[in-house]
Order: C-alpha cells, then structure tokens, then sequence
C-alpha cells in the first residue's frame, strides 16, 4: 500500500527537514491541516506520512506532493534542457548536413531551371557571417549533354547580416573566379533523353550598296565646254555684260552728245577769249579806251560764267554716272569669280581647302565608335542612377512621436542602402574571347555616406588583343565629373569593307589599338579624347586611280598611322569630333597635292579659257564701252579745265581794266578839283 | 475572453502556487509592458521568461492588463528615456552600444524603450514586494472569506459556471502536465 504514495511522502524525514522541504513549499491552509493529518511522529522523533491513507487522503497527498515538487527551485530545467538539445541538434545539423543539404537543394533548382545537370562542389553557408560560397559549380548543356553551358569556379557572397536586417544590403565581397563556357564533360549531362534540336534560321544579311560617284581628276576640254554650254544660261557674268551693254550703250550716246557740245561752245568762246588776252592794258592810255576795254570783257565774262556753270553740272552728273560704272565693273569681277568657282566645283576641283584624306576618313569611324561608347556609358549611368534612393526617402526626417518615442543617434558609421564593397570575376575562354577579369569597388547607392566613387576594371586578354577598361562612377553630391573612363584596346584586327567606295578602295585591313578618355559631367555633357593607332595596313582597291596612287605611296613610307582626336557630346547626345592629328594627312597631302595641283592648274586653265572665250566678245564690247566712257571723262575735265581758264584770263584782265578805270578817274578828280582851287583864288 | 482571465488568475491564486512565483510574474509582466514590443529587448526579455518558474498565465494576464495602463505613460517614459540617453555621462557607453551590431537591434536608443526599461527595472522591486504580500494577505484573510460567502457559492452552484470550470480545469491541467 505504501507504494501507492508520491515518492517524497514514503521517505522518513527529521522535523527540521520535513518543515524545510515540505511545509515551507506548501502555501494553502488546506494543504496544510492534510499533511499535518497524514503525519505522524515515530518513536525515534522522525516524521513519516500515514503509509495507509484512504482514498480520499491519497489523492489530496498526490495532490501536495505535485504542488510541493512545483514549488522548488527558479529555472524550468526541463525548457532549459529542450533548448539546449535544440542548440545543440541544429549545431550537428549544421555541422553534418546543412551545407550537403543546401548544396542538394541548390542543384535541384539549377537543374530545374537549365533542364540539365548541376554539380556543385565544396558549398559552405555560414549563416552568422552571411556567406555562401563554394569551390565549383558546372551547369550541363540540356541540347549537348556531354558539355557544360559553364563553369564556375571558386566563388563567394559575403553579405552583412546585421545590416541585411536592417534592411541595407552590404555586400561585402562577390567573388566569381574562372568563368567558362561550353567546356567538356566526363559524363552526359543530361537530365532526360534530349529533344531534338530545332532548326535555326538564318538571318540574311542585308548589304546597303551606296551609291558613290568616284573622284574624277581626269577632266578634258570637251568637259569643260560642255559645263560650259550647259551652264551658260545660268552664268551671272553672262546676264550682268548683257545688261550693262544695254544701259552703257544710250548712256554713251547720252554723254558724248553732251561732252560735245560742251566742247564746242568752249571752241565758240576761245575767240572773244584770245581778244581780250590780247588787251594791253599799259597800251591804255585814256579813260574812254579802258572804258572800252571794259565793255569788251564784261560780256564775255558773263559767257565764261555761263558756261563754267554748265560744264560744270554736266561734269556732276558725269561723274556719277562714272561711280556707277565703275561698281558695275566691281559686280562684274565677282560674278566672273563667282562663276569660275561654281563652275570648278563643278568639275570636282578641288577649292584652297586641303581636308585630310584620313581625317575624313576616320571622322565618321570615330563618331560613330565615341556614340557607342557613349550609348553605353549612358546606360551604365542610368542603371547606377537606380540604385539611388528615392530622393524623398533622404530628406525624410525623424520627428519625435508621441507613443513611439524618438531614437536617439549616436556617432555611427552610417552605411548606404546598398553598398557592394568588392566584387571580382574572371571569365577563361580560349576559343572565342581569352581570359576576361574584371573588379569593381564600392558600388552604392548612397556614395556620399561612403564618401568613394565606384570604381571598376576591366580586363580581357587573347593570344595578340587585350582590352582594359577603367572607370570611375561618382555620384556624390557637387561632384563636377559624374564619370570617367580608360579604355585601351590593343591588337584588334580591323577591316574596313564600305564607306570608301569613293576612294576605289574596296578594302582596308590593319591592327589597331586604341586609347579612348571618355568623361560625363553632371549636366551630361560628354567630352573626351581618342588615339587611333592602326598597324599593319593593307589596302586593296577597286581600281587605279590618282588618289590609290597617293594612297600607296603615302603607306608605303610608314610604319604606323595615329589619329588623335577630341569630342563634346552635349545633354541632348549631340556630338562634335574634330580630329586634332593624324600623321597620314600630311603625308598624303604632300604626295597627293601636287599632282592634284598640277590638275588643278590645268582644269583651271581650261576653265579659264574656255570662260574667257564664252564672255570674249561681250567683255570685248564692255571694255570699249568702258574706254569710251573714260575718255568722256578726259574730255569733260577737259572743258572743265579750259572753261576755268577762260573765266581766270577774263576775271584777270578785268580787274587790270577796272584798276587803270580807276586810276584815270582819281587823276581827272584832282585835276578837277586843282582847277576848282584855282577858281576859288582868283575869285 | 475576459472571464478566462479572470478564471486563471484566481486558479493561480487559489492554486499551491509560490506566491513569489505570481509575484515574479506580475513584476515581470510590468517590465514587459512598459517596454515597446517591436524590439529584440522585449522579445529577449519575454522569452526568458518561459525559462522562469514563474506563472506564465498571470504574467499574461498581468501583461495584457499593464499594456493598456502603461500607454497613458509613454510620453512620461519618452522624457525619462530621452534624459537617459542625452546625459553626457552616458554617451559614450550608449555611443558603443549603438555601433555593437546585434545591440542596435535592441533599440535601446528609442526614448520610450530606454524609459520603458529603467521604470521597468525600477518598479520591478516593489511590484514584486507588493504582489508577493498581497498573494499571502489574499491566502489568509481573503480567500475563505470568498469561498465561504454565499455569493460565491451561489455562483459557483451556476450550471453555466459548473461547466466553465469543469472545462478550464481540463484545460488547466493539460496546461499544467506541460510544464
């Protein structure tokens, strides 16, 4: 019977014991009075509980010895322990399993997605220090299974996790070493028997054949007449000479009618002139000769000032008329000029201007070379510019809240919303494109917290060609220069098939290498700097002409041929490339030049001639109309000066007549008033 | 809803229960109550608390009944909290515990949480003396009373009541075998 009892009320205890372990932890006055019922006092002074109790008290004591077993101690062991197992299983989990298990789980969703074989090896989660990484991983191709579609080699995430919880992701490494493609396998890949390859269309290739005329310094006499001929009706030479031999020919009538009789009526005076030239005045000796003398000249002034009057309006006019013909003649020579240039333009003379050959050339090489890579730069900047935070999301403020308080910051390195501090990758394929790496530092969409640009390189090598990229991202605020970038690409085979049609070149073949400086402020204004070195040239032509003859012996004096130029793109992508050098113009000037020269001088010669026996006979008819008006011009300066010299003899010898009328009236005066003096005496 | 509180608290009461155990709970269920729930502070504390031979049904209980109080005291927690963390003295420990990763977590650096938290410890002491001599007054003087007045017994006569009790004291027991 005394089995059926809780364990604790079977014991004996001392009085001492069986209040501190049992009394103490029982806290209801009804416990109490039962157990104190229940027990009972041995003989030896011990305490044991009634060994026989009836049904009754049997289960208020099971009741009491659970509420006293509850009542001991501070801590659940039992939740204690069931922790600590918890721990401990999904420690072993972790160490045993979890990195076999996600590596499992991972295959089986790559394979799910590429429908073929994964095999990863060496995949290690730590969970607490946020990193994956594993020693490889190759990927089956579904369509030839004993490939891979790639490889990867060693490679690692290393995320902040503390920082993830936060809700920033700070990556601090990505790492992806020795990327290949299409590399053997072993064994099939194969997931399932593999469909049957679909058939690939090809796409035509679509060859725009532009239509270029050929340069053409081949030009003969029968070419330039028949431009000649053609463009007559549009010479403006041709339409002023008609003109001015229309107007010039009733304004020579008009102005040697004119001149003529001015001339004449000079004649008519020259008579009355020569007789009052020969007065002489000492020969006058009474006053009734030199009022005779007077009478004489005094008409023939007044003629002489009539006439002066006359000559000289006439001569007013004339000259006039005179500037006029000689702005017409001005007019003349430019429209020639202008004529033989439009028309030497039409020959395909070349004008003064020596453009370079290879600047043209590579001009819109270049510009079309500087608006991809700017097409590019542009899109890298716009996905840079998606990391960024909202801009609301900056300036958003705490504020104190009433119910949820305020935190308080503290001096703390605060870090951006996303920020990859490194990321590396190395890419290995012989066949097609070598060995490709590449870096990039500090990506983030918050730089100013970082205070760094991102920053990457860039670097793919084959057996002869390599390319480096370096660059720089900076989106900090007042930050003149938003990206910069280096790119070096060496030993590229280039070949030039179209575009050069008008040169007769069919073919252009060279290694080039290539320095290009690209930089985009915060306006989105572009500018830059490019080195085009090409080596190694070959050219093959369509046919002989002056200027693959040039081209020939300008090559085959180089080693290598540079072209520097420099570019503005503005915000709206409009771009200026001018290029600064090149070491072929100059040398394919020189020998292009003066045999272009020498064509040039004969075309022009031509057109000259030719020009000249077109206008012959007009200009001919000009000049004599010209002549005939520049003698006019003569003869009225002529009548001018003569007229003058009449009205300077007369007005001479007339001042001489009034002098001596003068003085005969002053001595008669005396002589009257001495006779007047005699009077008064002898009266 | 309300009458099983009610229900559990007296049963705890009523219950061989340590009465430092029911005060440990009540002192505990104001500590969490006034400290803001959205945090690895609280969730700390509270989990602990599992591990505690404490009565997790009046804690409960007591936490549901302090939330509603202390909400009226957020703003006074606010400007003790914000005393706290402003004090010169303390910036440059609360300066290194901001920046010890797993600590921001903590949000000890909110006002009302450092508020919450300092009251929490503060009253924690006499919650518990008091909670503790009210569970023992209540045992000697009170209970009998109650259980031996008609009211009560008329009440507990209720057949609605009976079968109250009969279904919690399943429940409690099933409760209680889990422990």
């Amino acid at each position: 019977m005394a089995k059926k009892l809780p364990k604790i009320f079977r014991k004996e205890y001392t009085e001492e014991k069986f209040n501190k372990k049992i009394l103490k932890k029982i806290y209801l006055k009804e416990y109490k009075e039962s157990l104190q019922k229940a027990a009972r006092k041995t003989a030896a002074g011990t305490i044991i509980i009634n060994p026989d109790p009836d049904k009754k008290e049997k289960k208020q004591l099971k009741k009491i010895a659970k509420s006293v077993k509850k009542n001991t101690g501070f801590v659940l062991k039992g939740r204690l322990i069931l922790l600590a197992l918890l721990f401990a299983g999904v420690i072993l989990f972790s160490a045993l399993f979890k990195d076999m298990l996600i590596e499992q789980a991972a295959e089986a969703g790559l394979q799910a997605v590429f429908n073929a074989k994964v095999d990863i090896q060496g995949l290690s989660f730590q969970i607490l220090a946020g990193r994956l990484s594993f020693n490889h991983l190759e990927v089956a191709n579904s369509e030839n299974p004993m490939r891979n579609l790639f490889e990867l080699g060693e490679t690692a995430f290393d995320i902040d996790l503390f920082e993830l919880l936060k809700g920033k992701v700070i990556m601090d490494n990505i790492m992806c070493l020795n990327i290949k493609w299409d590399t053997p396998r072993q064994t099939s890949g194969a997931l399932y028997p593999a469909p049957q390859a679909a058939a690939k269309e090809e796409a035509a290739a679509r060859d725009e054949q532009q239509e270029q005329g050929l340069f053409d310094f081949d030009i003969t006499e029968e070419d330039v007449i028949k431009l000649l001929e053609e463009q007559k009706q549009n010479l403006a030479s041709a339409k002023l000479l008609d003109e001015f031999q229309e107007g010039y020919m009733e304004l020579g009538d008009k102005w040697q009618g004119s001149i003529k009789e001015s001339t004449k009526k000079i004649d008519d005076l020259s008579a009355s002139i020569d007789r009052i030239s020969a007065i002489d005045i000492k020969q006058i000796k009474t006053l009734v000769q030199a009022e005779s003398a007077y009478n004489t000249i005094k008409p023939a002034l007044s003629d002489v000032e009539k006439l002066k009057k006359e000559v000289e309006q006439s001569s007013g006019d004339f000259q006039q008329d005179l500037d006029q013909i000689n702005k017409d003649k001005d007019s003349l020579f430019k429209a020639i000029n202008t004529d033989y240039k439009n028309l030497a333009a039409m020959l395909h003379i070349p004008q003064g201007e020596k453009g370079g050959i290879v600047s043209s050339l590579a001009q819109g090489i270049l510009e079309q070379y500087v608006s991809e890579l700017y097409a590019y730069m542009y899109q890298a900047r716009s996905y840079m510019d998606m990391l960024r935070p909202d801009s609301e999301q900056e300036v958003k403020e705490k504020k104190p809240q009433r119910y949820k308080g305020m935190d308080i910051q503290y001096p703390s390195f605060v870090k951006p919303k996303f920020w990859l501090k490194t990321m590396s990758f190395s890419v290995v394929d012989d066949k097609s494109f070598g060995t490709i790496s590449g870096e990039l530092l500090h990506a983030a969409s918050q730089p100013d917290l970082i205070n760094k640009p991102m920053t990457f390189e860039l670097k793919q090598a084959l057996k002869e060609e390599s390319v480096t990229l370096n660059g720089k991202l900076d989106f900090r605020k007042n930050q003149a220069e938003v990206l910069a970038l280096v790119l070096t690409m060496k030993g590229f085979p280039f070949r030039l098939e179209k575009g050069l049609e008008f040169l007769a070149i069919s073919g252009l073949d060279c290694t080039y290498k290539i320095d290009v400086t690209f930089s985009l402020d915060s306006r989105n204004n572009s500018s830059g700097s490019l080195k085009l070195t090409l080596t190694e040239l070959t050219i093959s032509y369509s046919e002989d002409s002056l200027i693959t003859r040039g081209l020939t012996k300008a090559i085959a004096g180089l080693d290598f041929i540079t072209i520097g130029a420099r570019y503005r793109i503005d915000a709206q992508g409009a771009l200026v490339l001018e290029i600064t050098d090149n070491n072929l113009d100059e040398l394919i000037e020189s020998v292009i030049s003066s045999i272009i020269e020498e064509l040039t001088n004969d075309a022009m010669q031509l057109l000259d001639q030719e020009l000249d026996k077109l206008l012959a006979s007009d200009l001919k008819q000009y000049q004599e109309y010209f002549k005939d008006f520049v003698d006019l011009d003569k003869d009225s300066d002529k009548n001018l000066l003569e007229i003058k010299n009449y009205e300077k003899t007369v007005n001479a010898k007339m001042k001489e007549v009034e002098k001596k009328i003068q003085e005969y009236q002053k001595g008669l005066k005396d002589t009257i008033e001495d006779k007047l003096d005699d009077l008064k005496d002898i009266f | 809803m309300f009458i099983t509180w009610i229900a559990k608290i007296v049963a705890a009461l009523n219950s061989n229960t340590r009465p430092r155990q029911i005060a440990a709970a009540i002192a505990l269920a104001l500590l969490l109550a006034l400290i803001p729930k959205a945090n690895l502070l609280w969730v700390t504390l509270f989990v602990i608390t599992f591990f505690l031979k404490i009565n997790q049904a009046i804690e409960l209980v007591f936490l549901a009944i302090f939330d509603l109080i202390a909400l009226f005291f957020d703003p006074l927690l606010h400007i003790v909290g914000y005393t706290i963390l402003t004090l010169p003295l303390l910036r440059d420990l609360f300066t290194a515990l901001y920046n010890v990763p797993i600590l921001y977590f903590f949000k000890f650096y909110n006002t009302v949480v450092m508020g919450g938290l300092l009251a929490g410890i503060v009253l924690f002491v006499p919650m518990y003396l008091l909670a503790r001599r009210g569970v023992t007054i209540y045992r000697d003087k009170i209970r009998e009373k109650i259980a031996h007045s008609r009211l009560v017994k008329t009440f507990l006569k209720n057949p609605l009541v009976v079968a109250i009790k009969n279904t919690f004291g399943k429940a409690y027991n099933f409760y209680a075998n889990l422990r």
